[in-house]
């Protein structure tokens, strides 16, 4: 009889939070300002952003099926909003010089040190677990990208 | 007959002296036009005042020889002169956004070290030096 009542009261509660909007960042399909879609960067480095970063730092989230499921829609949501915060990708040709060389060193120091992804993403996305070489290369290609800047 | 001839010479040395400033202008003029553009780059420099509160407020995490590893990674004050002009320029506009948005240095940070602690108008001097030698260094460069 307890035991039941306190599956009432689960069940109750999982339903109710259900209710409370999880204040999920909006995809957005159409970015004019977006890095890929303004740059032809090389395969292996355009492939590990999408696979890697896209989903929380730019305008083309795709979001899993648990992200519609509190209460992890609430983390999965907050992790978008805070990446989009610090960084989206969809934004880039809106940022000027000094921005896109800040961005970039971020990048170079945050995937270079194993910082980024985020240690929980790969475990749902495998796509984006990175290799030691993945991570060098990256860092590489983001020197020459911003030298790319400045020649015209 | 004579005094025409001694008019002869005065042009012809007229006329040779001009060939010679003009020559001279000429290879002044090169001379400005073909300097390297190259080393226009302006150089990463710290004021003293800036260099002060560096010492006082950043400095003890962001060394080569940083115990803070992540402090030491994202930003060495010791090494910026050794980086490449993008590296220097991104991490100057990446030390005035921190100032600016109150994220540096860290609260936790602080509560330890309270002498750390920097005024707004100790921030403000600083982060104006960082975006505007950012500013100055992009644009030497473009």
């Amino acid at each position: 009889m307890r035991s039941r009542i306190i599956w009432y009261i689960v069940i109750g509660l999982f339903v109710g939070i259900q209710l409370v909007p999880s204040g999920r960042p909006e995809v957005v399909d159409d970015n004019p300002n977006d890095l890929l879609s303004n740059h032809q960067l090389p395969e292996h480095t355009a492939s590990l952003l999408r696979n890697a970063c896209y989903d929380c730092h730019s305008n083309e989230s795709i979001y899993p099926w648990y992200a519609y499921v509190a209460p992890v829609s609430w983390l999965v949501s907050r992790d978008v909003r805070l990446g989009r915060e610090n960084l989206n990708l969809s934004d880039w040709n809106s940022f000027s010089k000094g921005e896109k060389l800040k961005y970039l060193d971020g990048m170079a120091v945050e995937v270079g040190d194993g910082q980024m992804p985020m240690i929980i993403y790969p475990l749902t996305h495998p796509e984006a677990k990175l290799s030691r070489e993945d991570r060098e290369a990256f860092v590489e290609w983001t020197e020459t990208f911003a030298e790319q800047l400045f020649s015209k | 007959m004579f005094r025409t001839q001694k008019c002869m010479k005065m042009r012809n040395y007229l006329v040779l002296a001009f060939i010679l400033l003009g020559g001279l202008f000429f290879m002044n003029f090169k001379t400005t036009v073909s300097e390297p553009s190259g080393s226009d780059a302006v150089a990463y420099e710290v004021p003293a005042d800036v260099q002060q509160l560096i010492d006082n407020s950043c400095y003890g995490c962001h060394n080569s020889d940083s115990k803070n590893l992540k402090g030491k990674k994202k930003l060495s004050f010791d090494k910026m002169a050794d980086l490449k002009i993008f590296k220097q320029i991104g991490k100057l506009e990446a030390i005035s956004d921190v100032l600016t948005e109150g994220d540096m240095p860290p609260k936790k940070f602080l509560q330890k070290m309270p002498d750390a602690k920097m005024s707004t108008e100790e921030i403000a001097l600083m982060g104006n030096w960082a975006s505007d030698l950012a500013k100055k260094m992009t644009h030497s460069i473009e």
